[in-house]
């Protein structure tokens, strides 16, 4: 072997054993300092503004990419087993950082459904942010106005997380405005506007929404009675505010509202059940028996 | 009429060149495993599917475009240059407008032929994944749209094109004029944000106050972002036929007005 080859090959193998002591150190370093912190640094911490900059005329295929990303930072993460096979070992998420990711995602492109569909499946949940999601969702129901599920999902968090029945359902009967939307969102947004005093609210919502439906569609009966329930409540809760301006409180029942003259006659109600005063003075079309609330939750 | 035959024979000679031109092929066979990636990706979203990939497709569009613009454009008139074919030419009774408004036009049918071959094959790997998951197919999604933003994707093309040429008539050199066409391309595809942010927000940092400034660098710059139909092709958005047809008398009149520069500006130009 001459001498020049042999230098060469010292040379090349010193240079493939630095190389090698190098990038191990540097895979080693990374995986001890192996922490959401090394997520927190990305394109989407920038300003909305650069953001929309950097992306020209890629900016939907910018956010499809920033939602992968959002996805890749979620859930669980795989890691080798020293024993052989892979173990899934929960992460810590930074929050913070993943909620700027779907926010830059929807600046990019505010009418993408996975952005605000995987933002509610985890930061109310995981990460507590109702109030950010509420935001996201915001933005998507104003973008996708074909769209009845941004706002069903905002009204299902101000009734879940907020327990603000009363704008619950007024969420719940502004998606059901959207065309395609199901049947029983308008009654349930009812129940949930009166539940929380937003009667008035609720029957307006529901008259406007009928004066467009066509008598044979699917559902008009049941918003049709649920209408009617709704004005029944409303007649009580009227001669119910008379009765305390004229008594100093609060009738303690409706027979006690009926015998004071202020109201003539239980309104029907076309459940064919009772009307129930509870002692907090709220008036239930569905629940004859509020006084005596029975475990397993309430009907729709 | 000798004019315009010189243009015409001038542009089919270009065109020819291009398709010969192993560069473009290279282009074509990555714009096509962006299309087939088109299915992949695809999958690998829960909701919107037809959206991703409606966007993906024509992305895969402007992308193969610009590289085209930005490479085999400008190579093709700097060929002419360094090869001295340019002398042959201008030695002929072809003057300097003949033979820029030749290039570009020839360079324009090339971009006209990328964006039928690379719009059909995005659309059969379109149509494959709206008819795969009909549930993600969005409402108001319609073909026509979508060819409507395919000929916006060509206009910007152009556009960007004929400011590659404008670029290529004065600059010494050909990475000068490539970097320049390139940032002219950023400066377009913001213009219409900048404009926005200056004239429509009163806290616009060192800009603040500057609005005459601004919409005088948007008369002069082109607005890139009006071509762009991706979001209204990908959500089924549809626009008005006016607004396309005022959208194709702006590229038409902008780069008209850019090609006659140029030739004012080539007429300077140091060829030897």
């Amino acid at each position: 072997m001459s001498r020049r080859l042999t230098t060469h090959l010292i040379i090349g193998l010193a240079l493939i054993v630095f190389y090698a002591l190098s990038y191990n150190a540097l895979l080693q370093q990374r995986r001890e300092i192996n922490t959401p912190g090394h997520h927190a640094s990305g394109i989407w911490n920038l300003p909305p503004v650069v953001l929309f900059a950097l992306a020209g005329e890629f900016k939907g295929l910018l956010a499809d990419y920033l939602t992968l990303e959002a996805g890749a930072q979620l859930g669980t993460e795989l890691v080798r087993n020293p024993e052989g096979g892979f173990l899934a070992v929960k992460k810590q998420h930074d929050w913070p950082g993943i909620h700027r990711l779907f926010v830059a995602s929807q600046t990019l492109d505010p009418s993408f459904a996975q952005t605000y569909i995987v933002a509610q499946g985890w930061l109310p949940w995981e990460a507590d942010m109702v109030k950010e999601t509420q935001n996201i969702l915001q933005v998507a129901a104003k973008n996708r106005p074909w769209d009845w599920q941004p706002n069903h999902t905002m009204g299902f968090n101000t009734y879940y997380f907020l327990n603000q029945p009363g704008e619950a359902g007024k969420l719940f009967l502004e998606a059901a405005k959207t065309p395609n939307a199901p049947a029983f969102l308008p009654i349930l947004g009812a129940r949930l506007a009166q539940k929380g005093g937003e009667t008035q609210t609720a029957i307006v919502i529901m008259k406007s929404m009928l004066a467009d439906k066509n008598p044979e569609e699917p559902g008009y009966t049941d918003m049709l009675d649920r209408l009617r329930a709704l004005e029944g409540v409303r007649e009580i809760e009227q001669a119910s505010g008379r009765y305390e301006k004229t008594v100093g409180r609060k009738p303690s029942s409706l027979t006690e509202l009926t015998a004071s003259g202020l109201l003539t006659a239980i309104p029907p109600n076309p459940y064919n059940l009772d009307y129930c005063l509870d002692t907090a003075g709220i008036i239930y079309f569905d629940k004859p028996d509020c006084l005596n609330p029975a475990p397993g939750g309430e009907n729709q | 009429m000798q004019a315009l035959r010189n243009i015409w024979f001038l542009a089919l000679a270009t065109c020819t060149e291009g398709i010969r031109h192993r560069a473009l092929w290279a282009i074509v066979c990555l714009a096509a495993l962006l299309t087939m990636a088109n299915l992949g990706v695809t999958t690998l979203y829960s909701w919107d599917l037809g959206k991703v990939s409606v966007e993906f497709g024509l992305s895969a569009v402007a992308f193969t475009g610009l590289l085209l613009v930005f490479f085999l454009g400008m190579k093709i008139l700097a060929d002419d240059l360094e090869r001295s074919r340019i002398f042959m030419l201008l030695s002929r009774p072809v003057s300097i407008w003949h033979y820029l408004t030749g290039k570009f036009l020839g360079l324009a049918m090339i971009l006209l032929l990328t964006t039928i071959i690379l719009g059909l094959s995005a659309a059969l790997s379109m149509h494959y994944v709206l008819w795969q998951y009909p549930a993600y197919v969005p409402p108001n999604f319609s073909w026509h749209t979508y060819v409507m933003a395919l000929a916006c994707q060509w206009l910007s093309l152009v556009v960007v094109l004929a400011l590659s040429v404008l670029c290529f008539s004065f600059a010494s050199q050909l990475f000068v004029a490539l970097l320049l066409a390139v940032f002219s391309y950023l400066v377009g595809q913001n213009m219409e944000l900048l404009r926005r942010v200056v004239v429509e927000n009163a806290h616009a940092g060192v800009l603040t106050g500057q609005e005459n400034l601004v919409v005088a660098l948007s008369w002069i710059f082109p607005n890139l972002s009006l071509f762009d139909k991706k979001y209204a092709a990908a959500y089924g958005m549809a626009f008005s036929g006016q607004e396309f047809a005022l959208l194709c008398l702006y590229g038409i009149s902008y780069s008209a007005l850019l090609i006659y520069l140029a030739t004012l500006l080539f007429k300077r130009k140091e060829l030897a």
